[in-house]
């Protein structure tokens, strides 16, 4: 009997220990305990930096901790904890925001807006401030935000002789610098790609599409336009470059990222985002000073740059928030952005730690992101997502000439329509 | 007499509870971890799933949608395709290279530990590793393709050479583990039958024919069955070595890969997923049956 007693107790206390790794959590008092979740590795030290002297002013009332999660299972992760107590006070939050604040997850800031007399919503661009209002209420600050340049390897200009375009160049004349690249390189027996680009939509065909006087989503985010006239044209001018030589083919971009071929010295061209800026500084390219940035060159109709970025979301499961609010406001504010603008991490969306971005870069001028973001449109979303993966497609089916132009594009835009048409019946 | 029986039945009765409070911990983590999940992956099946919350029953619905959806064919046949590839590769070259380490030969464990260590190493670590190895750019493998001539290929970017690709590393992963297995079975076939043979004059490539390899059936047969579990459910060398969001991803795309862009990617089509997953464990279990019924027919035991 003792026996069996032994092995019940030691049994049970087994299957609780198994049981109690899951739990976790204590409800001693101390310090607001506030947990921040995010993805990008390169800025997590910078930020650090920034919750560090938050934590530091707040002492003994506030206390934050990061959590990095690489952006292949950020989302994964950040859907699964959001519906536990696992979930994260606050977060980082792009173009996904309206389908969060659909399903009721985010906090509307308003009410603390209102409350706090010290804030002042004018300071952010107002873009990106507005990007996150939706149904009448702020759900995020932002951070920073994406613009969309052209770099240019200068050394690889002149080794090969050819002149380098200016501000206000167009496709036709990238097209042709890119021949007299082409014809030069191969002269010389060298293996350099003239133009190469990032295949994700946001630092190539979102900007084409638009400039060439397209569409991806129709402003009241209910029509894929990828196959209007002007889209499909802005599609078949980029594949045409890969078949003509004057841009890196598909096999190449999708194994080796553009902007790791241009680093490397593989290319003359490449269309980059301001999210690659540190890369670019800290390049070997760049430090012996042959990047040039540039504006992009203009298709049918301008050149202006699709823009992203970043905001900072209060979960509506936050018990802090409060302190939520306050730490939001701290790490967009002033001071946290004028250090992660020195730091060169982020393009401010605080318009007064901006100027300390730009001073920040010794081997780039990075200038012309922020005359990018001048002019740049939103990125288009309706906060739905399950349709986009429809266009996309397309677009590699395209690019990668399994299919014509015009078949990818049809079918593309003919099941993300029915996807949305279901969505706004 | 009747006495002693019932002392006995309360002595194994007590014994077996003690037994199943020690197998408790481990119960519990398999149902916790691997049959409720399997059978609510069912239940979900049936479901129309969001991002959030419980969705809607649907019935068959997804199963429908699954035979008119070319992605599904695509990831389906390109999991047969790896199948249908890799199961005889690695099941040959893993009997190969048993064999040649069967051998007396110098530096045998030397051999036996080099073999063994992709078995030993992360999947992760591999992908990487072959991502350079066969880079079209700086890659090793190009290299040597250039200096014997041969045009250079994009192994990962081209979406003709893409799958060919996935089963070199897959192959070479594999092979390691089953060249020990099947080393160790051919270890333990008895000596005394190559004697025999010998004496009788038989050649080494009829030893090898006639004797290692209708003992090895057995084995054979037991690899045969994991390995093609295993390939069935590959999933860590798509997603670690091709990009995704590019073709290459779509077209090397195995059915697990489908799944997990389905369920965990796309916020309406958790159900969708399930579905996949369901099909899957359906067509895993069919090949394993066949193959449990054909062994009967081919498998010879030493006995």
């Amino acid at each position: 009997m003792k026996k069996k007693l032994t092995a019940l107790i030691l049994g049970a206390a087994m299957s609780l220990s198994l049981l109690a790794g899951c739990g976790g959590g204590n409800a001693s008092k101390g310090p607001a305990e506030l947990k921040l979740q995010l993805w990008d590795e390169a800025q997590l030290p910078t930020i650090q930096e920034n919750v560090d002297k938050f934590n530091k002013d707040h002492e003994g009332e506030i206390k934050v901790t990061v959590e990095q999660i690489p952006w292949d299972t950020y989302w994964t992760k950040l859907d699964a904890s959001l519906e536990t107590d696992e979930a994260p006070d606050v977060f980082w939050m792009n173009n996904y925001v309206a389908k969060y604040q659909a399903a009721g997850l985010l906090e509307p800031l308003d009410s603390y807006i209102e409350k706090d007399s010290s804030f002042d919503p004018n300071s952010y661009v107002q873009g990106r401030y507005t990007f996150f209002n939706l149904e009448g209420s702020q759900y995020a600050l932002p951070k920073g935000l994406d613009s969309v340049v052209v770099a240019l390897n200068t050394e690889l200009f002149s080794r090969y002789g050819v002149d380098l375009p200016k501000d206000g160049w167009t496709w036709d004349d990238m097209r042709d610098i890119a021949d007299q690249l082409k014809a030069a390189i191969a002269a010389a027996g060298g293996s350099e790609y003239p133009i190469v680009m990032e295949l994700d939509a946001q630092p190539s065909f979102m900007n084409f599409l638009y400039q060439n006087g397209g569409y991806y989503l129709s402003d009241d985010g209910k029509t894929c336009g990828i196959n209007e006239p002007a889209s499909k044209d802005a599609v078949q001018q980029v594949v045409d470059l890969m078949v003509n030589g004057q841009m890196a083919p598909y096999s190449v971009l999708s194994e080796t990222k553009g902007t790791d071929l241009f680093i490397s010295g593989q290319a003359g061209i490449v269309f980059i985002g301001s999210w690659k800026s540190s890369v670019l500084e800290s390049s070997s390219l760049a430090a012996a000073g042959n990047i040039q940035l540039i504006q992009m060159p203009s298709m049918a109709v301008d050149n202006h740059c699709c823009l992203g970025g970043l905001g900072y979301t209060i979960s509506q499961r936050c018990k802090n928030k409060d302190a939520a609010w306050e730490f939001v406001k701290y790490i967009t504010g002033e001071e946290a952005m004028t250090h992660e603008a020195e730091k060169g991490i982020d393009v401010p969306a605080n318009i007064n730690a901006q100027s300390a971005y730009v001073a920040n870069f010794k081997n780039i001028n990075a200038q012309v992101f922020m005359d990018a973001a001048a002019t740049g449109f939103a990125y288009p979303t309706n906060g739905n997502f399950d349709w986009v993966s429809y266009p996309n497609d397309a677009m590699q089916e395209a690019f990668g000439q399994t299919k014509t132009v015009d078949e990818a594009m049809e079918s593309g835009a003919a099941q993300a329509q029915k996807v949305l048409d279901e969505l706004f019946s | 007499m009747k006495q002693k029986s019932t002392h006995f039945n309360r002595l194994k009765r007590y014994e077996a509870g003690t037994a199943y409070l020690f197998v408790l911990p481990m119960l519990a983590g398999l149902l916790i971890f691997s049959i409720i999940p399997f059978v609510q992956n069912i239940l979900y099946s049936f479901r129309k799933m969001g991002t959030f919350g419980e969705g809607t029953f649907v019935g068959l619905k997804n199963y429908r949608d699954l035979l008119q959806d070319e992605t599904f064919w695509l990831a389906l046949k390109n999991t047969f395709f790896y199948a249908i590839v890799g199961v005889p590769l690695v099941i040959i070259l893993s009997i190969f290279f048993a064999n040649l380490l069967n051998k007396n030969i110098r530096g045998r464990t030397i051999y036996r530990t080099l073999l063994y260590i992709p078995a030993i190493t992360m999947p992760a670590a591999i992908s990487i590793l072959w991502r350079w190895i066969l880079n079209y750019q700086y890659g090793i493998f190009n290299y040597f393709m250039e200096k014997l001539g041969l045009p250079r290929v994009s192994w990962l970017g081209d979406v003709k050479f893409v799958r060919w690709a996935i089963i070199l590393v897959l192959v070479w992963s594999m092979v390691s583990y089953y060249t020990i297995i099947m080393l160790a079975a051919m270890q333990g076939i008895d000596r005394s039958y190559y004697e025999a043979a010998r004496i009788d004059g038989a050649t080494n490539r009829q030893l090898f024919f006639k004797i290692t390899l209708p003992l090895l059936g057995p084995m054979i047969f037991f690899s045969m069955i994991m390995v093609t579990i295993g390939i069935l459910q590959i999933f860590d060398f798509i997603y670690l070595m091709v990009d995704r969001d590019t073709l290459p991803y779509t077209y090397s795309m195995s059915l697990v890969t489908y799944f997990y862009e389905c369920a965990f990617n796309k916020s309406s089509m958790r159900g969708y997923g399930a579905a996949i997953s369901v099909v899957l464990a359906v067509i895993i279990m069919i090949i394993t049956i066949i193959q449990m019924v054909v062994k009967k027919y081919w498998i010879k035991t030493e006995e």
